[in-house]
């Protein structure tokens, strides 16, 4: 019984050895298509394929790229999951040429299988991102209501704004300075020029630094940006000219600190403690030290006007602050407080297209909402059918747009 | 022409910058890029005007012993003897950004690392004590907005507890009961009452369905953080871009002068 067992034994081992040596025969990946990457900078080609009908045993795929049809292929890509299409972008590769490409499926014991070779492709640069057509649209609308309300801002000069309790506080904090003889501390965050935010803040320090000059009050800004501290500087000298104090303009108040967060914050900080300023502005870009900043100038009891576009940040200065410009508002200080016209027409086409942009959310919703409830309703043909796809497709692409805009 | 030509230059770059951005071909394509990449190195060198703005601040005030002088020399032996400890590695290894500086005492990493990062790490962790505090005067129920902002941080943070929904729950119906009373006495009799029968409900609630309290905590905090939260970020957002975008126009245009200064 034994050496039956063992003369079957002997038997069976060769077999097995046999059937792990032959390779498994894989089928290739198929539909291998190429095409020149749309709407870039040429030097990119976007390839995509199916999966092989083996894919279960396939351990690998690689692609390969060659510039003529005939070869030599080398190896730019290999994935070790199932993947269907890959964007060649390699520095290499150069506009106007011809390119070829292959997949390559490997299995076990290095058994592969290449599909058809796909090719020529040329890359190209585009002179028109058309994927951007829903900004240059939105653009347009925009720029063509701004030109439109300035025109009318021209003419009505008594243009209504909703009041801005934080801009309209500028006066009395300032005031309020002055009275308690302490000064004022204006803190542009750590944003730089760059930022819009920082520039609508400049405009705000300039009404400020205005006041202060004819209250006769001290005005410290501590920097972080060595470039913002410069506008800074012009903006408060140029303040106190129109105040027709310029005797009163001190650079030495206008000082950068540190171009370090955490830094700035304990300067700032530092100064707070130390001057006790009566009223404090903290306008422009904040991020982690906006709720050091705030509560430290609430410990010193100064009267804090805070603005930001960091929506991260705003919960903390609506907590921490008498006052807060929340976002947009930031952005309508010089209109507000100039009443230029101009400003005050570019202010209402802001609206205007916040308006359309509120109807697009709408409309968005409502064809979205119908589109699914038609979805659970209609069957496989008809008009339900028909207008489903219509609704489905059509809020496809509104939020398509919207996203893109 | 001072005022003139800053606007110029404003406006010629600013229309090109969106003309590009429409045109991916190069040399348009990276254009915006290499801008920034211009902008970083003419921002290093004002660092410069900063370092020379900083100098002169402080030696006035040490030179002159003027109030609080002592902190001057503080930043100045700061500065300078961080520029002393970059230049020995610097004279060491041929480089300041050498790792091997951060085991010797007075190397730049050195200093970097047992310096400045707890420096910034204390700073940091302030930030935790003023949350508590900003917490504390935000949540005060004195108003109807301010009540509702307490419930609905009550309510995120039970749902974010891993247990003890239930206890955490019913001092949460206890607090409202006792908001209640007291704006009861403060003659406000409606909101007192209201906030009373709040706080009864919610205990008789969770008292009476448990289970369903824990269940559903999580979910309520995911709808409070989901939905109302959400739409206004989104709201602000949605006014902050637009916001944004006016200005620039604005600053393109040259109908944005504040940045500017005519002295």
């Amino acid at each position: 019984m034994v050496l039956v067992y063992l003369t079957a034994l002997l038997f069976a081992q060769p077999v097995s050895d046999a059937n792990a040596a032959t390779p498994v025969v894989l089928r290739p990946v198929e539909n291998l298509r190429t095409q020149d990457t749309p709407n870039d900078a040429g030097q990119s080609i976007d390839l995509s394929w199916k999966l092989s009908p083996d894919s279960a045993r396939v351990k690998r795929y690689e692609v390969y790229r060659a510039q003529s049809a005939k070869g030599p292929f080398e190896k730019i890509v290999e994935f070790l999951v199932p993947t269907t299409a890959y964007t060649d972008a390699d520095t290499l590769l150069r506009n106007k040429k011809d390119y070829y490409y292959r997949v390559d499926v490997v299995g076990e014991l290095e058994s592969r299988a290449s599909c058809e070779i796909a090719g020529p492709v040329q890359t190209k640069p585009e002179w028109f991102n058309t994927n951007r057509i829903p900004v240059l649209v939105f653009a347009l609308v925009y720029g063509l209501l701004l030109i439109l309300y300035i025109e009318f801002a021209k003419r009505d000069r008594e243009m209504f704004v909703r009041r801005i309790a934080g801009l309209d506080a500028i006066d009395e904090a300032v005031g309020r300075s002055t009275e308690m003889g302490k000064p004022i501390l204006f803190s542009f965050g750590i944003g730089y020029l760059t930022d819009v935010a920082t520039l609508a803040a400049l405009s705000i320090l300039r009404r400020v630094a205005r006041r202060a000059a004819e209250y006769e009050t001290r005005i410290l800004v501590p920097n972080y940006d060595p470039i913002v501290m410069t506008a800074a500087q012009e903006t408060v000298k140029q303040a106190f000219s129109e105040a027709g104090r310029p005797d009163l303009y001190q650079e030495g108040d206008i000082t950068f600190l540190t171009a370090d967060q955490f830094g700035y914050a304990a300067g700032v900080n530092g100064i707070m403690l130390r001057e006790k300023p009566g009223t404090v502005f903290l306008q422009g870009v904040f991020y982690a030290e906006a709720l050091i900043l705030a509560e430290t100038a609430h410990s010193v009891g100064a009267i804090q006007i805070a603005g930001t576009n960091m929506a991260t940040q705003l919960p903390f200065f609506i907590a921490a602050c008498d006052y807060t410009l929340i976002g947009e508002e930031l952005f309508a200080a010089s209109a507000y407080l100039d009443r230029d016209p101009q400003l005050l027409g570019s202010l209402k086409s802001e609206d205007i297209a916040k308006l359309i942009t509120v109807g697009l959310i709408v409309v968005v919703s409502v064809v979205g909402t119908i589109g699914a409830v038609l979805t659970s309703i209609s069957g496989e043909s008809g008009i339900l059918r028909s207008l489903t796809e219509f609704f489905n497709s059509g809020f496809e692409r509104l939020v398509s747009f919207l996203t893109t805009s | 022409m001072k005022r003139t030509l800053p606007l110029i230059i404003t406006f010629l770059a600013g229309v090109f910058v969106v003309v590009t951005f429409f045109i991916p071909r190069e040399p348009f394509g990276s254009l915006e890029q290499r801008m920034l990449v211009w902008y970083s190195i003419l921002g290093g060198f004002t660092l410069l005007l900063g370092i020379d703005s900083l100098i002169k601040h402080h030696t006035r005030k040490v030179a002159r012993r003027e109030k609080d002088w002592f902190y001057s020399l503080v930043t100045l032996f700061g500065l300078f003897g961080t520029l002393a400890a970059g230049i020995v590695t610097w004279a060491k290894y041929g480089t300041p950004l050498e790792l091997a500086s951060l085991n010797e005492v007075g190397g730049f990493f050195w200093v970097y690392k047992w310096i400045m990062v707890p420096l910034q790490g204390t700073m940091f962790a302030l930030l935790a004590f003023f949350i508590a505090s900003a917490a504390y005067r935000a949540f005060r129920a004195r108003t109807f907005d301010a009540t509702l902002l307490l419930i609905a941080a009550i309510l995120v943070m039970i749902g974010r507890l891993s247990m003890g929904v239930v206890p955490a729950t019913l001092v949460l119906a206890v607090l409202l009961v006792a908001a209640g009373i007291h704006r009861l006495l403060i003659r406000k009799p409606v909101f007192g009452a209201v906030l009373a029968a709040l706080g009864v409900g919610l205990g008789v609630l969770v008292l009476a369905f448990p289970q369903d309290a824990i269940r559903l905590a999580p979910q309520v905090q995911e709808w409070l953080m989901s939905v109302p939260q959400t739409a206004a970020r989104r709201g602000i957002l949605i006014g902050v871009t637009l916001g944004t975008i006016a200005m620039s126009i604005r600053i393109i245009l040259g109908i944005e002068r504040t940045y500017i200064s005519s002295t």
